[in-house]
Protein backbone atom coordinates (compact mmCIF):
# COMPACT_ATOMS: atom_id res chain seq x y z
CA UNK A 1 0.00 0.00 0.00
CA UNK A 2 1.29 3.37 -1.16
CA UNK A 3 1.35 5.60 2.62
CA UNK A 4 1.48 9.04 2.35
CA UNK A 5 0.40 11.54 4.77
CA UNK A 6 -3.09 11.79 3.55
CA UNK A 7 -3.42 7.95 3.90
CA UNK A 8 -2.81 8.25 7.77
CA UNK A 9 -4.56 11.18 8.66
CA UNK A 10 -7.61 9.35 6.84
CA UNK A 11 -7.42 7.06 10.02
CA UNK A 12 -7.26 9.24 12.14
CA UNK A 13 -10.33 11.14 11.05
CA UNK A 14 -12.39 7.65 10.98
CA UNK A 15 -11.16 7.76 14.84
CA UNK A 16 -13.44 10.44 15.51
CA UNK A 17 -11.17 12.30 17.85
CA UNK A 18 -12.89 15.84 17.81
CA UNK A 19 -9.48 17.72 15.85
CA UNK A 20 -9.27 19.30 13.22
CA UNK A 21 -7.10 16.36 11.43
CA UNK A 22 -7.07 18.12 7.61
CA UNK A 23 -5.93 21.29 9.38
CA UNK A 24 -2.77 19.14 11.02
CA UNK A 25 0.68 19.75 9.82
CA UNK A 26 3.21 16.66 9.08
CA UNK A 27 6.04 17.26 11.82
CA UNK A 28 3.94 18.77 14.47
CA UNK A 29 3.30 16.86 17.61
CA UNK A 30 0.30 14.87 17.59
CA UNK A 31 -0.37 16.26 21.26
CA UNK A 32 -0.07 19.67 19.87
CA UNK A 33 -3.34 19.04 18.17
CA UNK A 34 -5.25 17.70 21.80
CA UNK A 35 -4.73 14.13 20.99
CA UNK A 36 -4.05 12.31 23.98
CA UNK A 37 -2.03 9.28 25.23
CA UNK A 38 -5.75 7.35 24.81
CA UNK A 39 -6.61 8.54 21.88
CA UNK A 40 -3.16 7.10 20.66
CA UNK A 41 -3.95 3.88 21.83
CA UNK A 42 -6.63 4.03 19.10
CA UNK A 43 -4.95 5.38 16.44
CA UNK A 44 -2.21 2.65 17.32
CA UNK A 45 -4.92 0.19 16.77
CA UNK A 46 -6.02 0.98 13.60
CA UNK A 47 -2.73 1.21 12.57
CA UNK A 48 -1.68 -2.19 13.45
CA UNK A 49 -5.75 -3.56 11.83
CA UNK A 50 -4.91 -1.45 8.85
CA UNK A 51 -1.30 -2.09 8.16
CA UNK A 52 -1.30 -5.79 9.80
CA UNK A 53 1.99 -5.12 11.98
CA UNK A 54 2.31 -4.69 15.04
CA UNK A 55 3.74 -1.96 16.80
CA UNK A 56 5.81 -2.72 20.19
CA UNK A 57 5.40 -0.61 23.11
CA UNK A 58 8.82 1.06 22.76
CA UNK A 59 8.48 2.08 19.38
CA UNK A 60 5.60 4.04 20.86
CA UNK A 61 7.26 7.73 21.57
CA UNK A 62 8.84 7.98 18.33
CA UNK A 63 5.07 7.63 16.60
CA UNK A 64 4.93 11.53 17.49
CA UNK A 65 3.79 13.15 14.54
CA UNK A 66 2.30 12.15 11.27
CA UNK A 67 5.84 12.38 8.92
CA UNK A 68 7.23 9.82 12.10
CA UNK A 69 3.71 6.94 12.06
CA UNK A 70 4.05 7.51 7.94
CA UNK A 71 7.52 6.40 7.44
CA UNK A 72 7.33 3.68 10.34
CA UNK A 73 4.36 2.69 8.63
CA UNK A 74 6.44 2.59 5.27
CA UNK A 75 9.50 0.32 7.06
CA UNK A 76 6.82 -1.85 8.62
CA UNK A 77 4.20 -3.04 6.55
CA UNK B 1 -37.19 -24.77 39.51
CA UNK B 2 -36.06 -21.78 37.60
CA UNK B 3 -33.12 -19.33 39.76
CA UNK B 4 -32.20 -16.12 39.07
CA UNK B 5 -31.96 -12.55 40.65
CA UNK B 6 -34.04 -11.20 42.82
CA UNK B 7 -32.26 -8.07 44.09
CA UNK B 8 -29.26 -6.50 44.09
CA UNK B 9 -28.09 -4.31 46.99
CA UNK B 10 -24.50 -2.29 47.47
CA UNK B 11 -21.94 -0.60 49.81
CA UNK B 12 -20.37 2.67 48.02
CA UNK B 13 -17.75 4.03 50.26
CA UNK B 14 -18.81 7.42 51.28
CA UNK B 15 -14.94 8.89 51.66
CA UNK B 16 -13.96 10.12 48.16
CA UNK B 17 -10.62 10.98 46.59
CA UNK B 18 -11.23 13.97 43.61
CA UNK B 19 -9.02 13.88 40.41
CA UNK B 20 -9.63 17.20 39.67
CA UNK B 21 -7.29 18.21 42.80
CA UNK B 22 -4.51 15.47 40.74
CA UNK B 23 -4.65 17.43 37.76
CA UNK B 24 -1.52 19.46 38.13
CA UNK B 25 0.68 16.21 39.14
CA UNK B 26 -0.79 13.97 36.81
CA UNK B 27 -0.57 16.44 33.82
CA UNK B 28 -4.15 16.14 32.98
CA UNK B 29 -6.93 18.30 32.02
CA UNK B 30 -10.84 18.43 32.97
CA UNK B 31 -11.96 17.15 29.44
CA UNK B 32 -9.19 14.11 30.26
CA UNK B 33 -10.98 12.92 33.64
CA UNK B 34 -14.90 13.48 31.94
CA UNK B 35 -14.24 12.37 28.61
CA UNK B 36 -11.60 9.71 29.18
CA UNK B 37 -11.94 8.27 32.26
CA UNK B 38 -15.15 9.17 33.44
CA UNK B 39 -14.05 9.35 37.05
CA UNK B 40 -14.28 12.47 38.80
CA UNK B 41 -13.72 11.02 42.21
CA UNK B 42 -13.04 7.68 43.68
CA UNK B 43 -14.78 5.97 46.77
CA UNK B 44 -11.92 4.89 49.25
CA UNK B 45 -12.71 2.19 52.23
CA UNK B 46 -11.63 2.96 55.84
CA UNK B 47 -8.65 2.65 56.91
CA UNK B 48 -8.62 -1.09 57.79
CA UNK B 49 -11.78 -2.08 56.73
CA UNK B 50 -11.68 -5.69 54.40
CA UNK B 51 -13.42 -6.85 51.50
CA UNK B 52 -15.71 -8.89 54.42
CA UNK B 53 -16.77 -5.50 56.27
CA UNK B 54 -17.64 -4.41 52.63
CA UNK B 55 -19.52 -7.17 52.17
CA UNK B 56 -21.39 -6.90 55.48
CA UNK B 57 -22.23 -3.30 54.47
CA UNK B 58 -23.98 -4.11 51.27
CA UNK B 59 -25.62 -7.47 52.58
CA UNK B 60 -27.33 -4.70 55.17
CA UNK B 61 -28.17 -2.33 52.74
CA UNK B 62 -29.60 -5.52 51.01
CA UNK B 63 -31.90 -6.59 53.98
CA UNK B 64 -32.55 -2.98 53.90
CA UNK B 65 -34.48 -3.57 50.68
CA UNK B 66 -35.77 -7.40 50.82
CA UNK B 67 -36.28 -9.13 54.31
CA UNK B 68 -33.75 -12.04 54.55
CA UNK B 69 -34.51 -15.16 56.82
CA UNK B 70 -30.44 -15.98 57.34
CA UNK B 71 -31.30 -19.61 57.94
CA UNK B 72 -32.31 -19.63 54.41
CA UNK B 73 -29.37 -18.74 52.70
CA UNK B 74 -27.75 -22.20 52.09
CA UNK B 75 -24.78 -20.93 49.31
CA UNK B 76 -22.57 -17.36 50.02
CA UNK B 77 -19.89 -16.49 47.55
CA UNK B 78 -17.57 -13.70 47.53
CA UNK B 79 -15.76 -12.20 44.25
CA UNK B 80 -12.49 -11.07 45.34
CA UNK B 81 -8.97 -10.79 44.19
CA UNK B 82 -7.90 -8.37 47.44
CA UNK B 83 -9.34 -11.11 50.62
CA UNK B 84 -9.05 -10.08 53.89
CA UNK B 85 -6.17 -12.52 54.63
CA UNK B 86 -4.68 -15.39 52.49
CA UNK B 87 -6.33 -18.26 54.41
CA UNK B 88 -9.52 -18.61 55.39
CA UNK B 89 -11.74 -17.57 52.28
CA UNK B 90 -13.31 -13.92 52.63
CA UNK B 91 -16.88 -15.60 52.26
CA UNK B 92 -16.31 -17.90 55.19
CA UNK B 93 -15.29 -14.52 57.47
CA UNK B 94 -18.87 -12.78 56.25
CA UNK B 95 -20.15 -16.03 56.98
CA UNK B 96 -18.95 -15.40 60.69
CA UNK B 97 -19.53 -11.88 60.44
CA UNK B 98 -23.55 -12.33 59.50
CA UNK B 99 -23.85 -15.17 61.61
CA UNK B 100 -25.51 -17.24 59.19
CA UNK B 101 -26.58 -20.77 59.39
CA UNK B 102 -23.94 -23.76 59.51
CA UNK B 103 -25.78 -25.33 56.60
CA UNK B 104 -24.30 -22.91 54.29
CA UNK B 105 -21.17 -23.61 51.32
CA UNK B 106 -18.85 -20.86 51.31
CA UNK B 107 -16.38 -20.07 48.92
CA UNK B 108 -14.74 -17.67 47.26
CA UNK B 109 -14.19 -17.01 43.23
CA UNK B 110 -10.84 -15.28 42.07
CA UNK B 111 -11.51 -13.21 39.12
CA UNK B 112 -11.60 -9.52 38.72
CA UNK B 113 -13.89 -7.36 36.20
CA UNK B 114 -15.76 -10.48 35.04
CA UNK B 115 -16.19 -11.81 38.12
CA UNK B 116 -19.64 -11.47 38.62
CA UNK B 117 -20.74 -12.82 35.40
CA UNK B 118 -18.49 -15.70 36.12
CA UNK B 119 -19.86 -15.78 39.55
CA UNK B 120 -23.70 -15.99 38.32
CA UNK B 121 -23.04 -18.94 35.92
CA UNK B 122 -20.75 -20.63 38.76
CA UNK B 123 -23.85 -20.15 41.94
CA UNK B 124 -26.65 -20.76 39.18
CA UNK B 125 -24.93 -24.33 38.58
CA UNK B 126 -24.01 -25.10 42.32
CA UNK B 127 -27.23 -24.38 43.59
CA UNK B 128 -29.58 -26.24 40.82
CA UNK B 129 -26.78 -29.02 41.32
CA UNK B 130 -27.72 -28.91 44.80
CA UNK B 131 -31.39 -28.16 44.76
CA UNK B 132 -30.52 -24.58 46.79
CA UNK B 133 -33.56 -22.25 46.50
CA UNK B 134 -31.30 -19.29 48.18
CA UNK B 135 -27.93 -18.14 47.69
CA UNK B 136 -25.74 -14.65 48.17
CA UNK B 137 -23.32 -13.96 45.22
CA UNK B 138 -20.78 -10.20 46.89
CA UNK B 139 -18.39 -8.68 45.16
CA UNK B 140 -15.54 -7.05 46.96
CA UNK B 141 -12.20 -6.14 45.63
CA UNK B 142 -10.98 -3.17 47.33
CA UNK B 143 -8.34 -1.74 44.72
CA UNK B 144 -7.27 0.39 47.24
CA UNK B 145 -4.75 -1.59 48.99
CA UNK B 146 -2.90 -2.40 46.19
CA UNK B 147 -2.74 1.19 43.87
CA UNK B 148 0.43 2.95 43.79
CA UNK B 149 -0.62 6.67 44.86
CA UNK B 150 2.19 7.92 41.76
CA UNK B 151 0.99 5.90 39.09
CA UNK B 152 -1.21 7.57 36.87
CA UNK B 153 -2.58 4.55 34.97
CA UNK B 154 -4.14 3.14 37.82
CA UNK B 155 -4.19 5.66 40.92
CA UNK B 156 -6.82 7.62 38.77
CA UNK B 157 -9.34 5.20 37.78
CA UNK B 158 -10.41 2.53 40.68
CA UNK B 159 -12.76 3.21 43.81
CA UNK B 160 -13.68 0.46 46.13
CA UNK B 161 -17.09 -0.86 46.37
CA UNK B 162 -18.84 -4.03 47.31
CA UNK B 163 -22.50 -5.66 46.20
CA UNK B 164 -24.38 -8.23 46.81
CA UNK B 165 -26.64 -10.18 44.46
CA UNK B 166 -29.79 -12.18 45.87
CA UNK B 167 -30.26 -15.72 44.11
CA UNK B 168 -33.42 -17.00 44.27
CA UNK B 169 -36.62 -19.19 42.94
CA UNK B 170 -38.24 -16.03 43.11
CA UNK B 171 -36.09 -13.95 40.35
CA UNK B 172 -37.08 -11.11 38.40
CA UNK B 173 -34.57 -11.53 35.91
CA UNK B 174 -33.32 -15.05 34.98
CA UNK B 175 -29.88 -15.59 32.58
CA UNK B 176 -29.59 -16.86 29.23
CA UNK B 177 -26.51 -18.26 28.15
CA UNK B 178 -22.96 -17.41 28.66
CA UNK B 179 -19.86 -16.66 26.44
CA UNK B 180 -16.54 -16.99 28.39
CA UNK B 181 -12.80 -16.72 27.36
CA UNK B 182 -8.66 -16.03 28.92
CA UNK B 183 -6.13 -15.06 26.95
CA UNK B 184 -3.47 -16.51 29.92
CA UNK B 185 -0.46 -15.69 27.82
CA UNK B 186 -1.26 -12.10 28.28
CA UNK B 187 -2.00 -12.14 31.95
CA UNK B 188 0.97 -9.37 32.86
CA UNK B 189 -0.54 -7.13 31.40
CA UNK B 190 -2.80 -6.29 34.33
CA UNK B 191 -1.22 -8.13 37.39
CA UNK B 192 -0.09 -7.41 40.77
CA UNK B 193 3.24 -9.22 41.95
CA UNK B 194 4.34 -7.45 45.01
CA UNK B 195 2.73 -4.59 46.73
CA UNK B 196 0.90 -2.45 43.72
CA UNK B 197 -1.11 -3.21 40.90
CA UNK B 198 0.77 -2.83 37.32
CA UNK B 199 -1.86 -2.07 34.12
CA UNK B 200 -0.46 -1.69 30.65
CA UNK B 201 -3.29 0.35 29.34
CA UNK B 202 -2.67 -0.18 25.63
CA UNK B 203 -2.69 -3.78 25.77
CA UNK B 204 -5.69 -3.48 28.02
CA UNK B 205 -7.26 -1.16 25.33
CA UNK B 206 -6.54 -3.66 22.26
CA UNK B 207 -7.95 -6.36 24.43
CA UNK B 208 -10.85 -4.64 25.20
CA UNK B 209 -11.73 -3.04 21.43
CA UNK B 210 -10.60 -6.38 19.43
CA UNK B 211 -12.19 -8.51 21.50
CA UNK B 212 -15.60 -7.47 23.39
CA UNK B 213 -17.65 -6.11 20.37
CA UNK B 214 -17.09 -10.44 19.27
CA UNK B 215 -17.49 -11.53 22.51
CA UNK B 216 -21.81 -9.39 22.32
CA UNK B 217 -21.95 -10.81 18.82
CA UNK B 218 -21.32 -14.15 20.00
CA UNK B 219 -23.52 -13.92 23.14
CA UNK B 220 -26.40 -12.89 21.35
CA UNK B 221 -25.79 -15.49 18.65
CA UNK B 222 -25.78 -18.16 21.67
CA UNK B 223 -29.29 -16.48 22.64
CA UNK B 224 -30.66 -16.62 19.52
CA UNK B 225 -30.71 -12.78 19.68
CA UNK B 226 -29.41 -9.76 18.05
CA UNK B 227 -28.16 -6.25 19.21
CA UNK B 228 -31.75 -4.92 18.46
CA UNK B 229 -33.26 -7.28 20.99
CA UNK B 230 -31.30 -5.79 23.91
CA UNK B 231 -32.67 -2.77 25.69
CA UNK B 232 -29.52 -2.02 27.88
CA UNK B 233 -25.80 -3.67 27.54
CA UNK B 234 -24.14 -3.36 30.70
CA UNK B 235 -20.31 -3.46 30.03
CA UNK B 236 -17.65 -3.56 32.74
CA UNK B 237 -16.91 0.32 33.96
CA UNK B 238 -13.43 0.04 32.89
CA UNK B 239 -13.17 3.71 31.93
CA UNK B 240 -15.56 5.63 29.42
CA UNK B 241 -12.98 5.80 26.91
CA UNK B 242 -12.93 1.99 26.85
CA UNK B 243 -16.43 1.52 26.87
CA UNK B 244 -17.01 4.28 23.98
CA UNK B 245 -14.77 2.12 21.92
CA UNK B 246 -16.53 -0.48 22.44
CA UNK B 247 -20.04 0.99 21.92
CA UNK B 248 -18.88 2.61 18.90
CA UNK B 249 -17.60 -0.39 17.28
CA UNK B 250 -20.98 -2.04 17.93
CA UNK B 251 -22.73 1.25 16.37
CA UNK B 252 -24.79 1.14 20.02
CA UNK B 253 -26.95 4.43 20.82
CA UNK B 254 -25.71 5.75 23.70
CA UNK B 255 -28.56 5.50 25.94
CA UNK B 256 -28.52 2.25 25.45
CA UNK B 257 -25.08 1.65 27.13
CA UNK B 258 -25.36 3.03 30.57
CA UNK B 259 -22.16 4.99 32.14
CA UNK B 260 -21.96 5.81 35.71
CA UNK B 261 -18.63 5.67 37.17
CA UNK B 262 -18.05 9.40 37.55
CA UNK B 263 -18.40 9.66 41.67
CA UNK B 264 -17.03 6.15 42.52
CA UNK B 265 -14.67 4.45 39.97
CA UNK B 266 -13.60 1.65 38.40
CA UNK B 267 -14.83 -0.78 40.72
CA UNK B 268 -13.64 -4.25 39.06
CA UNK B 269 -16.38 -6.88 39.71
CA UNK B 270 -18.86 -4.62 41.10
CA UNK B 271 -19.24 -2.09 38.03
CA UNK B 272 -21.62 -4.56 37.08
CA UNK B 273 -23.87 -5.06 39.57
CA UNK B 274 -23.45 -1.33 40.29
CA UNK B 275 -25.31 -0.51 36.89
CA UNK B 276 -28.37 -3.54 36.83
CA UNK B 277 -29.28 -2.61 40.47
CA UNK B 278 -30.55 0.71 39.10
CA UNK B 279 -31.00 -0.54 35.33
CA UNK B 280 -33.22 -3.73 37.08
CA UNK B 281 -35.96 -0.99 38.37
CA UNK B 282 -36.97 0.17 34.99
CA UNK B 283 -39.72 -1.71 34.07
CA UNK B 284 -38.63 -0.98 30.09
CA UNK B 285 -35.63 -2.99 30.28
CA UNK B 286 -36.87 -6.71 29.65
CA UNK B 287 -33.39 -7.58 28.14
CA UNK B 288 -30.48 -6.98 29.43
CA UNK B 289 -26.85 -7.74 28.14
CA UNK B 290 -23.98 -7.76 30.62
CA UNK B 291 -20.24 -8.19 29.61
CA UNK B 292 -17.07 -8.19 32.32
CA UNK B 293 -13.68 -7.64 30.93
CA UNK B 294 -10.33 -7.67 32.05
CA UNK B 295 -7.96 -9.58 34.58
CA UNK B 296 -6.53 -12.55 32.80
CA UNK B 297 -7.31 -10.83 30.48
CA UNK B 298 -10.42 -12.56 30.37
CA UNK B 299 -13.77 -12.24 29.43
CA UNK B 300 -17.77 -13.51 30.10
CA UNK B 301 -20.99 -12.15 29.32
CA UNK B 302 -24.58 -13.28 29.29
CA UNK B 303 -28.39 -12.14 29.14
CA UNK B 304 -30.48 -11.32 31.70
CA UNK B 305 -34.06 -11.54 30.73
CA UNK B 306 -36.54 -10.40 33.01
CA UNK B 307 -38.91 -13.15 34.22
CA UNK B 308 -42.90 -13.06 32.71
Amino acid sequence: MDVTINTIKDIIKKEDLNVDVEGMEAEVPLKEYGIDSLDMYSILLKLEVTFEIKIPDEDVDKLDNLKNIMNYIKEES
Amino acid sequence: MQLGIEEIASYIPSNKISNLSMKESFGIDDSFIENKLGVNQKALKEVGEEASDLCVKAYVNLTKKKPIVKDDIEVLVVVTQNPDVKIPHVSAIVHGKLDLSEACACFDISLGCTGFVHGLSIIHSFMQHNGFKKGLLFTADPYSKIIDKNDKNTFLLFGDAATVTLISDNPLFVTGKFSFGTIGKQFNELFCHGEFLYMNGRSVFNFSAKYIPLDVSAVLKRNNMTLNDIDRFVFHQGSKFIVDAISKSLKLSKDKVPFDICSYGNTVSSSIPLILEKEMKKDNNINLLASGFGVGLSWASTILKRKD
